[in-house]
């Protein structure tokens, strides 16, 4: 899958091992919204969804933002905003914050 | 008492002088570049609240008590267990079944006698965290619990005090320093508990000692002034791949 056609989420922490995976890649073309794009790591890794989508409403209309959750782009947090915009080629870490002492 | 001006994020009270005894005690110390007997004196003068000393805050209160911090006020509940003793360094087999927080104070105390130590054998709970707050010039944040997080940080926030968020799961670890408006709060980032987070969690203690050295270091820079804390930006730890990044918040 060449940049243009996808985007490389890599998962650390509790996500990484609900996953079983510390990097996956999600088909993607243009343009987006984070939003869209967590519901279909979502859809495609259904463990994720215990850490992103813990109500099941990360599709709906008035959705907000996972709590404690990190999304990382260039070494910089991305707005905690599910319409911030992603697009085909984009590198992003998911990083849930965690609570362990 | 006297207070002390500086460009440090708290301004705590500090003793007039240093005791000859504690000159030689922090001899090495206070050789540090922008460290030295003024920095001592604002640790002494110092008060920081330690939420739990497990594993994490374990670390951190050892640390900042060697350092010569003035006061310590720990919060922490319940007895010693089994299960406590491959991270929490302040308990000790002998201490099985007794207040971990009376293990924790009798374990500082041998290290640094002249620590003034408030030990409470309770947790962070919204219903405390005014209180234990009040007592400190800044808190360090090592509950394993985000409920406490939250009422800590809320509690801290309405207080104007900073806040060193540490934390670690498995082989990970994070890093940060909370501290409105000069940063975003922690509601920002949390705003309520987060989907998924248990309260047991993978914990190797090594990992626990290292990011709360850190803390005790982050809390010392804010205390004395000293060096760029991580305001605005959360140190990533992986001990697994030994990779450290620093992620901006802001």
């Amino acid at each position: 899958m060449s940049e243009s056609t996808r985007i490389v989420l890599e998962l650390t922490g509790p996500l990484e091992r609900a996953v079983g995976r510390d990097e996956v890649t999600i088909p993607w073309t243009g343009d987006g919204r984070l939003g869209d794009l967590l519901l279909r790591f979502c859809h495609e890794y259904p463990a994720a969804g215990e850490w992103l989508d813990g109500d099941g409403g990360l599709g709906r209309p008035d959705a907000a933002f996972p709590a404690g959750f990190l999304v990382i782009r260039d070494s910089a947090a991305l707005p905690a905003k599910l319409d911030t915009p992603v697009v085909a080629g984009d590198r992003l870490t998911l990083m849930p914050l965690i609570s362990g002492g | 008492m006297s207070h002390l001006e500086s460009g440090s994020s708290v301004s705590p009270r500090i003793s007039a002088d240093l005791s000859d005894e504690e000159r030689e005690t922090y001899a090495w110390q206070l050789d540090v570049r922008d460290f030295g007997e003024v920095g001592q004196r604002k640790l002494k003068g110092a008060s920081v609240l330690v939420s739990r000393v497990g594993g994490l805050g374990s670390a951190v209160a050892y640390e900042l008590a060697a350092a010569g911090i003035g006061r310590l006020i720990l919060a922490h509940a319940g007895n010693v267990r089994p299960s406590d003793l491959n991270r929490q360094l302040l308990m000790t087999h002998d201490w099985l079944g007794k207040p971990r927080i009376e293990s924790a104070v009798r374990r500082l105390k041998e290290l640094n006698p002249r620590l003034e130590i408030v030990g409470v054998g309770e947790n962070l709970s919204p219903s405390n965290a005014d209180r234990l707050v009040g007592m400190a010039d800044c808190v360090v944040d090592a509950a394993p619990m985000f409920q406490e997080r939250l009422a800590m940080n809320d509690a801290a926030q309405r207080q104007g005090k900073p806040v060193i968020e540490a934390a670690m799961f498995e082989l990970e670890a994070s890093l940060t320093v909370i501290h409105p408006p000069e940063t975003a709060s922690f509601r920002e980032w949390v705003p309520e508990v987060p989907a998924g987070w248990k309260r047991r969690f993978p914990v190797v203690g090594a990992v626990s000692g290292t990011v709360g050295c850190l803390a005790a270091m982050e809390a010392i820079k804010l205390i004395v002034g000293l060096g760029k804390p991580l305001k605005n930006r959360l140190l990533r730890i992986d001990l697994r791949s030994m990779r450290f990044d620093t992620i901006r918040l802001r």
